[in-house]
């Protein structure tokens, strides 16, 4: 193998905070080695040790040593029963492991509180997660960036999170540095999660090059919806959440009808102007496990349009998605065309699209893509949306496809939860917990600013 | 490395909590008492033994399977007794359990407080402060992240309800970051205290002012529990399990389960963890309203017999509560729901959406609940539920007492017993009064609490 080592890429280093973090961050590590080892890869021998490689290098450590990967991670808790639960799942694992050592572990959680954790938590931790990172980092032969990998609604995530990213992101600011945030279920996982989301996206918005949003409501419904699962459990999302950032940033390859694209090349693509920093991944087909040996490949073209429709919003009340087609199956029936079709203006797309068969005579996404209306004028056409590939399959499916994209929907999830913050904020209801540690009014009022300009800048995008 | 707890049990009824409470804690963690424990794998979580227990030689809890192995271990429970009478924190010295407690965390033998607030809450409270700091301190250096006090005691009398919010406030002083729940019992208006309007009054203003969160429980909800368990067929079982003579201990059950049920998440793992530092955050929307109302299922005690639990569950009821109101009759300012056991993140979302149907949430916060998966059940049951609401109806709770008080104090009713203790003075009673009447003038209205009209802020 150590033949192949030319084609070594960029690190990328994650860390992971809080329990979602944590737990988010492990079933990130677990699809990508599912995909790594898979058997059936669809490419030559060659080409598949290329990949493999690159993604090794990227994800996980270079070890001569050991017969199991290691990941490229630094976990971050308060307490440590999440992490202790994981390092025992991973010590039975024979593909891949943390390193026991990066770990910065507090006491006493953070109670739900992003003030506690920015202000006490954070500072305590961040020596410890300093030099964790440092000595991940120095096992790197050329580091592209950090990943950080959050939950809002707590304390732990956000207000650790926080804290660090805020602190760290100096040293690293030629590196690429971005994250993905979880969003907590709107009816409610936590009280005072408005609070947190709010403070925490006007924190990673200041400090971050690109912030994948994640709404648990979303995935919840895939989960129902497309994947018929009767119960869902925490685990699912996160699964759900692991193909479509797997699905993304696993090495891709260039062809003679699409570009090569590293994680920061697409992170920078993403997020090419410094008010449009939010972005979300859409991903399909997820097939139910008991059909899916029933099911009939789609077509490339069908999948690629069914991505497009994906960025359909209802066109007589802007703010409702009526129809989410991310929460449908390809089908080969074409969608209605109706005159009134509207479609979410795009700061920027990237089609992303694994599997083999496809071939430029066959489908041509940015056909599709490309119409004027959809991205704002200042977007140079050829900025405004890109189709990357990877031949070799993805998760062992013939055909996955992953829209990375950068549109003005996002700020329907934003506004919920300055909506909801807001009225707590009037009533000054649980005001004393974060000023106890020494947070001010001001600083709620400055995150509300700061997000209610996100807001409008996306809002005004369909305008 | 888990979160430690110290219980901190004053006067007869936090002792015979406390009784109830050690050894149902150490069925939790497999180690048989009086009776057969169910057998689940329980060696998975040995870290959370240290929670409730500390041993001199870290051993993990693994290795213990009986009280003879805790013995033989020096193990200890994290626990600090006081008692002005001697009568109940004797028999933990003589009891089976005689060994788990050390010696020098007990604080007894001291003269009664004759049901008065204030001879326990001044005269004992100045008496045994610093022998209380220092019991309290000896427990605290054993333990290595000490997370939380469970305070216990009755309100009604003179010990606990004095003596027992004096150690509140003293936890305050000297252990400002560590949390202090408490779980206080309301007399049933039925007792032989004639004092008790005072003594209620009294501690509960001390509980609003310095307690993290209350966890209120009163002998009238918990009778009507025991009740309805003896008419079940099952609760044959169930009543027998519980292996002690005295009608109490039963009662005391209900709570420990609570307790127990409350403290799961900051002891075992599970995949929404809820930590008790969270409790405040998420149920504390102002200064003062900590006060909330506790909601179990399935009410029945742990035995051998496993009850089945239904999956549409209802802790927020009426009837479920250990508190004598009806919390969703009132304005809900927040929501907790905890579940142990085998209970899917559907299940809990299906319930979430059930308590919004049914709860008629503050305006501005439609959204206010709280959720917790812990994956270890409760012993005896496939799965427990557990609800905190802060709802305006525990406002009518506070009129109530509020009303006990006016009634006896318009005829100055044995005041004179109160008078007559140094460092009480009348204008306590005043200031107290005055200080439940504004929390209950607060409820009232958040009760009316109207949609917000301010507007968002805009941007240019």
């Amino acid at each position: 193998m150590t033949s192949f080592l030319k084609y070594y890429s960029m690190a990328l280093t994650t860390i992971q905070f809080g329990q979602c973090g944590n737990q988010v961050g492990h079933e990130i590590f677990s699809t990508l080695v599912k995909d790594i080892i898979a058997p059936k890869p669809g490419i030559s021998l060659h080409d598949n040790d290329e990949y493999v490689q690159s993604a090794c290098s990227q994800w996980f450590e270079h070890n001569d040593g050991l017969d199991k990967l290691c990941a490229r991670a630094v976990l971050v808790d308060t307490e440590n029963k999440v992490v202790e639960e994981l390092l025992r799942k991973q010590s039975s694992n024979s593909q891949w492991m943390y390193n026991r050592k990066s770990c910065a572990i507090g006491s006493g959680g953070a109670g739900n509180n992003w003030a506690l954790g920015y202000q006490r938590k954070g500072p305590e931790l961040l020596e410890s997660v300093s030099e964790a990172l440092r000595v991940e980092n120095e096992k790197a032969d050329r580091l592209a960036g950090i990943l950080s990998i959050t939950s809002s609604a707590g304390g732990t995530g956000s207000g650790v999170g926080s804290f660090i990213m805020e602190n760290i992101h100096d040293e690293y600011s030629k590196k690429t540095f971005f994250n993905a945030l979880v969003l907590p279920f709107e009816e409610g996982e936590v009280v005072t999660q408005s609070y947190n989301t709010l403070l925490t996206l006007a924190k990673v918005w200041s400090v971050s090059d690109a912030t994948l949003l994640l709404q648990n409501d979303h995935l919840n419904s895939m989960l129902l919806n497309l994947l018929h699962y009767k119960n869902v459990g925490i685990s699912d999302l996160n699964s759900i959440i692991a193909l479509k950032m797997a699905g993304s940033f696993q090495p891709l390859q260039g062809t003679t009808f699409s570009p090569n694209m590293t994680v920061s090349d697409i992170v920078s693509h993403i997020a090419p102007h410094p008010a449009y920093k939010f972005f979300s991944i859409k991903s399909s087909p997820h097939i139910p496990r008991e059909s899916k040996k029933f099911e009939g490949s789609s077509q490339w073209n069908i999948l690629t349009k069914h991505m497009r429709q994906m960025l359909r919003m209802n066109s007589f009340s802007p703010d409702s998605v009526a129809v989410d087609w991310e929460l449908k199956q390809p089908s080969s029936v074409p969608p209605s065309m109706h005159s009134l079709q509207q479609f979410w203006c795009s700061v920027s797309n990237l089609l992303l699209t694994r599997g083999p068969g496809l071939s430029n005579a066959q489908c041509k996404p940015s056909f599709d893509f490309l119409e004027k209306a959809n991205h704002p004028r200042w977007v140079p056409q050829e900025a405004a949306f890109t189709h990357c590939h990877q031949t070799r399959r993805f998760n062992d499916q013939d055909k996955f496809a992953c829209l990375v994209t950068n549109n003005s929907q996002v700020h329907i999830p934003l506004n919920n939860v300055v909506e909801k913050a807001w009225k707590m904020f009037t009533h000054k209801a649980y005001l004393h917990q974060y000023t106890k540690y020494g947070l001010l009014e001001e600083d709620f009022v400055d995150a509300f600013v700061k997000i209610e300009t996100v807001i409008k800048a996306y809002r005004e995008l369909n305008v | 490395m888990m979160s430690e707890f110290i219980t901190v049990q004053v006067g007869q009824c936090g002792n015979q909590i406390g009784s109830a409470f050690w050894p149902l804690a150490l069925q939790e963690h497999g180690i048989a008492t009086s009776k057969p424990v169910s057998q689940q794998q329980r060696s998975r979580y040995n870290d959370a033994f240290h929670s409730f227990f500390s041993s001199p030689s870290d051993t993990s809890g693994a290795s213990y399977k009986s009280l003879h192995d805790l013995e033989n271990a020096k193990v200890k429970a994290r626990a600090v007794l006081i008692d002005m009478e001697d009568s109940v924190v004797a028999r933990f010295r003589n009891g089976p359990l005689r060994k788990l407690f050390d010696e020098t965390l007990l604080l007894t033998n001291y003269p009664g407080s004759g049901n008065n607030w204030a001879e326990g809450h001044h005269a004992h409270g100045s008496e045994y402060a610093s022998g209380i700091v220092d019991v309290v301190r000896r427990a605290a250096e054993r333990s290595d992240h000490l997370h939380g006090f469970l305070l216990m005691f009755s309100v009604g009398g003179g010990t606990g309800s004095g003596l027992g919010t004096a150690t509140l406030k003293l936890l305050a002083d000297y252990f400002p970051e560590v949390d202090r729940f408490v779980t206080c019992v309301y007399p049933s208006g039925h007792e032989d205290v004639v004092t008790a309007p005072y003594n209620v009054m009294l501690a509960t203003n001390v509980l609003l002012e310095y307690a993290t969160c209350v966890l209120p429980a009163d002998n009238k909800s918990l009778l009507d529990i025991c009740a309805y368990l003896q008419n079940r067929k099952e609760s044959a079982e169930s009543a027998k399990a519980v292996a002690a003579a005295s009608p109490y201990e039963d009662m005391n059950s209900i709570i420990v389960n609570m307790l127990l049920n409350f403290t799961s998440g900051s002891r075992f793992p599970g995949s929404l963890n809820v930590d008790m530092s969270e409790i405040s955050t998420n149920m504390v929307p102002f200064p003062k309203l900590n006060f909330l109302s506790c909601g179990l299922t399935p009410l029945g005690f742990s035995s051998s017999h496993i009850l089945q639990v239904p999956k549409q569950v209802e802790p927020w009821a009426r009837d479920h509560q250990l508190l004598k109101i009806d919390p969703l009759a009132g304005t809900l300012l927040s929501a907790t729901l905890l579940s142990r056991g085998s209970v899917t993140l559907s299940d809990m979302r299906y319930n979430v959406s059930r308590l919004q149907a049914r709860g008629r949430f503050t305006p501005w916060n439609q959204d206010a609940i709280k959720v917790g998966l812990c994956s270890v059940p409760p012993n005896g049951h496939p799965a427990a539920h557990l609800s905190l609401l802060n709802s305006t109806s525990l406002g009518g709770f506070f009129s109530h007492i509020g009303g006990q008080f006016d009634r006896m104090y318009r005829r100055k009713a044995h005041i004179h017993h109160y008078l007559q203790i140094d460092g009480f003075s009348n204008s306590e009673f005043l200031d107290s009064r005055q200080s439940l009447y504004d929390t209950i003038g607060h409820y009232q209205q958040l009760a009316n609490s109207q949609d917000a009209a301010l507007d968002r802020l805009q941007v240019m």
